[in-house]
């Protein structure tokens, strides 16, 4: 064996353990949620899996309730992603292709915006949500996010990089501003939409104190606050919670294997390259 | 890194499409109408709330609604800044953030390196480490309750029952959780180094070692500056975790600024108000020292 | 150990577990009050209807009106919606009693919404107040009174009580008494409970004591400890979770007061009164106690159950909780799954009838002078709500209160029957003969003076808890002095107590 095998076995093992380590947390999750009897979990919590139940998964589907809150934050998710896609899209183009005044500041605007997450503000924004009447209803959970700062600043560096003959081209064919915008320079950015909307999508998808606060009537309450009170109050079904666990974690990751090249050339054309 | 560059730029592409002089109303008419549905939002939803929670910092709301405020000044400010309570939160936020973001930064850089080899079945690796992107908050940390807990957890350690353990524990999950993301970003970073400066080391004779030291790392400073900035931003909302893994205990140990926030709003909503002025001012220094950091010494082509 | 035994441990872990979802707050009561034909009763002392003691200085109660009428001129049938804080066999007490309500009558239409946990459903209040998100009904828990005066949210159940001219003096007089702020009654007792001690009597007989014979002191509780650590019954005598309630009751057995102003009940309370002797002696006993490891002791978290599972899972023999958890450790060691299906558990598993836990009154730490404090859950109507549903929510109570179904409630949900005619119902009866347990809680109310029994008034109590919390963690967590205990828990419960007054004006 040369130096070179060798290196490259080192490096196999060395990946290998990594992820078993990275892995290893997930892993148990999934025995637990299989286990057929959770008081098990407590007394003697299992790393193999022994006597599993797929019926866990189903019994946790009902029992909890789950379809109104996967359905509950797919709408809030979907929701806060096309908005934020079409607010971005038009500011981007804004920034991108048209002179006006004050666009300097109005830029510095959007990029501060980035400093002030709903952490910092969330007692006043709750407050307005409840002024408005929109406590427990799907525009308090959307409404507020249907700007996106980052966003915009994504789009709109790539919309820089749409070489500017296609602009003459399109000014020549009698392409007003919103043709342009829809006819030439959605498509050509659109693996930069798609990237965003990932990106959009999983934020919202994993908002946890916005939800906590708007939404705590079962019937608007999204997963993420469901999982919580499932695995907490329910010791005596953990093996359900976790089930259910399990369940919001499969959609996106799923996500994730569809589009992982695309968030990652999505992140390296826009934020990192700039 | 990119965000600044964008500012110096910003004007470059610019104009350049509807120049016409009678087309300058229409463009700045154009501009601000396709501006305007993100300026309502930030305008109502961020610019407001920021405002009111400014207001409230001078002034205590009665205890039944519509009750008239008190104006408090700055004396509220004074209180909430004078509370070693309060200081003792600061610490322990920068101390959470410290603690996430750099184990973060460097097992992401790690895993990044690792993948960024040309062998095979590297895309299934690529899968594996970027999986924590698809945990949210709250997976992660019931994932970790497995491991944690004290009675029934996995690891059979007592972490989360004493302080600085506990909060040991919250740092880890948050590494967990944002590994993904960080790898993802580095992974980015690191496929945009050109190979030709790689083999140029490599004929230098650079071991691996050293070609990650001298060559790799400097040519992706700004994304790990990128990595950075978003580890400490995150690292400073920490809630969900907290929330579920230790509700700030035991004795406090946990309770970083958010959570202080959230704990006390309803009982204190001018002090809350106050801390959350600090937060934001937090991240606005933060923005600022990044802003810095780069135009001294990022520098990349292209 | 065996793998039988190891399986009946198991099965403690699972009683125990629900044990802790039982409990969604500290403890609760309920009540029942019979309409019409008042008795002089064996039970309590005071003349229930509007309370008795000083008057609170500086606070302005108004009662308002409640529109009992207004059901009959309602068209449609009154929708009322209830928020509580039960769990487990109470919660599925409180829905039954709910569809009986329904059945009884076609006016109103009961639902009832589970808000978690008692502090999360306070906050939850809280963040409502002012919006149309409120219940007409609410059963918060019994120190919430205070707050609900202050933010002005509760109709007072005495303008319901005037407008009925219902007689309350078959209700629980140590809970009405609780409830009553300047002659005016702010809640009904609803879901009333008192702490007791659990204990295993297989690990007493193991430990050569007699398990007839609980301990009836904190003294004779660091004997059977001691006892119970030697032989080797258990590794640790008792387990418990470091709640302020437990210093509280203990406080208010030894007839000391928590706050000034005598409890906060003749004037806004301003200071918290930990740094006493009794107190010091209280945390000194637990820190020692953890010391010589004969206590197994556990933060208080929302979700804790650490406590319980150490006596499920044989390192602790006692536990000292809430009475309304009776239900459901019975429930599970009779053999039956509390809900079967899902938890797993089934009687061929796991033998639950070998356990045998029994129900005592909990241990004084002096001498008693004063009495277990009334608890629990009170029914708290909404200030907001429109007449129909303030109606219709005093139409339930009223329907709730008669001896019938505080008979079933108190045998279905453990909790104590708040109409003291209840006791004679044969349902009730019967059980205390079946199960001292049961009697054993609301004895601990028997022949009590109420003043001795109420609680203090404090407005932002959850806060004060916290305080005390801190401070008792200190101690017995963290192996600091009682002094400096004491001094973290009056530096922030006088700054809580003081922030709160403040804003109140």
């Amino acid at each position: 064996m040369n130096a070179a095998v060798i290196g490259r076995v080192a490096t196999y093992v060395v990946l290998a353990v990594l992820a078993a380590l990275l892995i290893f947390p997930l892993y148990v999750a999934i025995v637990f949620s299989l286990v057929d009897k959770p008081v098990k979990i407590l007394t003697d919590p299992p790393v193999l899996l022994r006597d599993f139940n797929w019926r866990v998964y189903p019994d946790a589907f009902t029992n909890g309730d789950l379809g109104r809150y996967f359905v509950n934050s797919i709408i809030m998710s979907l929701g806060i992603m096309a908005g934020q896609l079409v607010t971005s899209v038009l500011a981007a183009y804004a920034f991108a292709f048209l002179r006006f005044p004050f666009k300097k500041v109005l830029f510095a605007l959007f990029l501060a915006t980035m400093m002030v997450p709903v952490e910092v503000i969330f007692t006043q924004n709750f407050q307005l949500i409840l002024d408005l009447g929109w406590k427990n209803s799907y525009q308090g959970l959307i409404v507020p996010f249907l700007a996106f700062g980052f966003g915009t600043f994504l789009l709109r560096q790539a919309f820089v990089a749409i070489p500017s003959d296609l602009r003459d081209a399109a000014a020549l064919d009698g392409y007003g501003h919103f043709g342009f915008l829809t006819r030439v320079v959605i498509p050509l950015a659109r693996p930069m939409l798609a990237t965003l909307s990932v990106f959009s999508f999983l934020l919202a998808w994993n908002q946890y104190l916005w939800p906590l606060l708007v939404a705590d009537d079962r019937q608007y309450r999204t997963i993420q606050i469901a999982l919580q009170s499932l695995v907490s109050t329910s010791p005596d079904k953990l093996n359900q919670g976790y089930a259910a666990v399990i369940m919001a974690f499969v959609p996106l990751f799923l996500l994730l294997i569809f589009f992982e090249r695309q968030l990652v050339r999505g992140l390296t054309a826009g934020a990192v390259k700039g | 890194m990119s965000l600044s560059q964008t500012r110096m730029s910003l004007n470059d592409g610019a104009g350049t499409y509807f120049r016409s002089r009678r087309a300058r109303v229409s463009e700045t008419l154009w501009a601000y109408a396709f501006l305007a549905p993100s300026l309502v939002i930030f305008a109502v939803f961020v610019f407001y709330p920021l405002i009111r929670t400014a207001h409230q910092t001078f002034y205590q709301p009665g205890l039944y609604p519509d009750a008239p405020q008190r104006y408090i000044g700055w004396e509220q400010w004074t209180d909430v800044l004078g509370d070693s309570d309060f200081h003792a939160t600061i610490l322990r936020t920068l101390l959470l953030s410290l603690m996430t973001v750099l184990p973060a930064l460097v097992l992401g850089l790690l895993l990044a390196w690792l993948v960024n080899q040309p062998l095979r079945g590297m895309s299934l690796f690529r899968i594996v480490f970027s999986t924590p992107v698809a945990t949210s908050v709250a997976v992660a940390s019931l994932v970790f309750l497995i491991l944690l807990n004290p009675q029934g957890g996995i690891l059979k350690v007592d972490w989360l029952t004493r302080p600085t353990p506990a909060l040991m524990s919250v740092a880890l999950t948050n590494v967990w959780q944002n590994l993904g993301i960080t790898f993802i970003i580095i992974l980015a970073g690191l496929q945009s180094v050109p190979d030709d400066l790689i083999e140029a080391a490599k004929i230098d004779g650079a071991g691996p070692w050293r070609r990650l030291r001298s060559v790799i790392i400097p040519t992706i400073s700004p994304t790990l500056m990128f990595a950075f900035v978003i580890l400490t931003i995150v690292s400073f909302q920490t809630f969900g975790q907290i929330d579920i893994l230790t509700q700030g205990g035991p004795q406090d140990a946990t309770r970083v600024i958010v959570y202080d926030i959230f704990t006390n709003r309803g009982s204190d909503p001018g002090a809350a108000a106050v801390k959350s002025i600090v937060l934001f001012g937090g991240l606005v220094l933060l923005t600022f020292i990044q802003f810095a950091a780069l135009n001294r010494r990022v520098h990349y082509g292209d | 150990m065996s793998f039988a035994r190891r399986n009946r441990w198991l099965s403690l872990i699972a009683a125990l577990l629900m044990i802790v979802a039982a409990c969604g707050g500290s403890d609760d009561s309920d009540d029942n009050a019979e309409d019409s034909t008042p008795s002089e009763t064996s039970a309590g002392s005071n003349e229930a209807s509007g309370g008795s003691g000083p008057n609170v200085e500086g606070i302005d109660i108004q009662v308002g009106d409640c529109a009992v009428d207004a059901l009959d001129d309602a068209g449609d049938v009154v929708e009322l919606t209830m928020w509580h804080a039960l769990a487990a066999q109470s919660k599925t007490a409180l829905e039954q009693q709910a569809e009986r309500y329904n059945a009884s009558q076609d006016k109103v239409h009961l639902t009832v919404i589970e808000q978690g946990s008692y502090d999360q459903l306070q906050d939850k209040i809280r963040a409502s107040l002012g919006s149309d998100e409120l219940p007409a009904l609410a059963i918060a828990e019994d120190t919430t009174t205070q707050f609900f005066i202050d933010t002005r949210s509760a109709l007072p159940v005495q303008a319901c009580v005037d407008a009925a001219q219902y007689d309350t003096s078959d209700l629980l007089p140590p809970w009405i008494d609780h409830y009553t702020v300047n002659d005016v009654l702010m809640a009904l007792p609803f879901a009333s409970s008192t702490p007791v001690l659990y204990y295993n009597k297989n690990a007493f007989r193991a430990a050569g004591l007699d398990p007839e014979k609980p301990p009836t002191s904190f003294a004779e509780l660091r004997e059977a400890d001691a006892a119970i650590v030697e032989s080797g019954a258990a590794k640790y005598g008792l387990s418990l979770k470091l709640d302020s309630w437990l210093v509280e009751h203990l406080v208010r057995r030894a007839d000391e007061l928590l706050v000034n102003h005598d409890n906060g009940r003749s004037a806004r309370a301003d200071e918290l009164l930990v740094d006493t002797p009794l107190v010091a002696d209280i945390w000194t006993w637990l820190q020692d106690e953890v010391d010589n490891g004969g206590l197994i002791a556990v933060e208080d978290k929302s979700g804790q159950f650490d406590h319980f599972v150490a006596v499920a899972n044989g390192n602790a023999a006692m536990v000292i909780e809430t009475s309304a958890a009776i239900a459901t450790v019975r429930a599970l060691t009779a053999g039956n799954s509390v809900d079967p299906g899902t938890s797993g558990l089934d009687a061929e598993d796991v033998d639950l009838s070998k356990l045998d836990i029994a129900v005592a009154p909990m241990p004084s730490f002096t001498e008693l002078t004063g009495s277990s404090q009334a608890g629990g859950g009170g029914a708290f109507i909404m200030a907001n709500a429109s007449p129909e549903e303030q109606a219709a929510a005093w139409d339930f109570l009223e329907f709730a209160m008669t001896p019938e179904e505080q008979a079933t409630w108190h045998v279905e949900s453990s909790y104590m029957p708040n109409n003291i005619l209840a006791v004679d119902e044969p349902a009730v009866k019967e059980l205390w003969a079946a199960d001292p347990a049961f009697a054993a809680a609301y004895e601990t109310f028997e022949n009590v003076d109420p003043e001795k029994a109420r609680g203090p008034l404090i407005g932002p109590y959850q806060a004060v808890r916290d305080a005390i919390e801190d401070g008792m963690d200190a101690v017995v967590l963290a192996g600091q002095s009682a002094a400096d205990g004491q001094d973290i828990s009056t530096e922030k419960g006088n700054k809580v107590l003081a922030d709160w007054n403040e804003r109140a004006g």
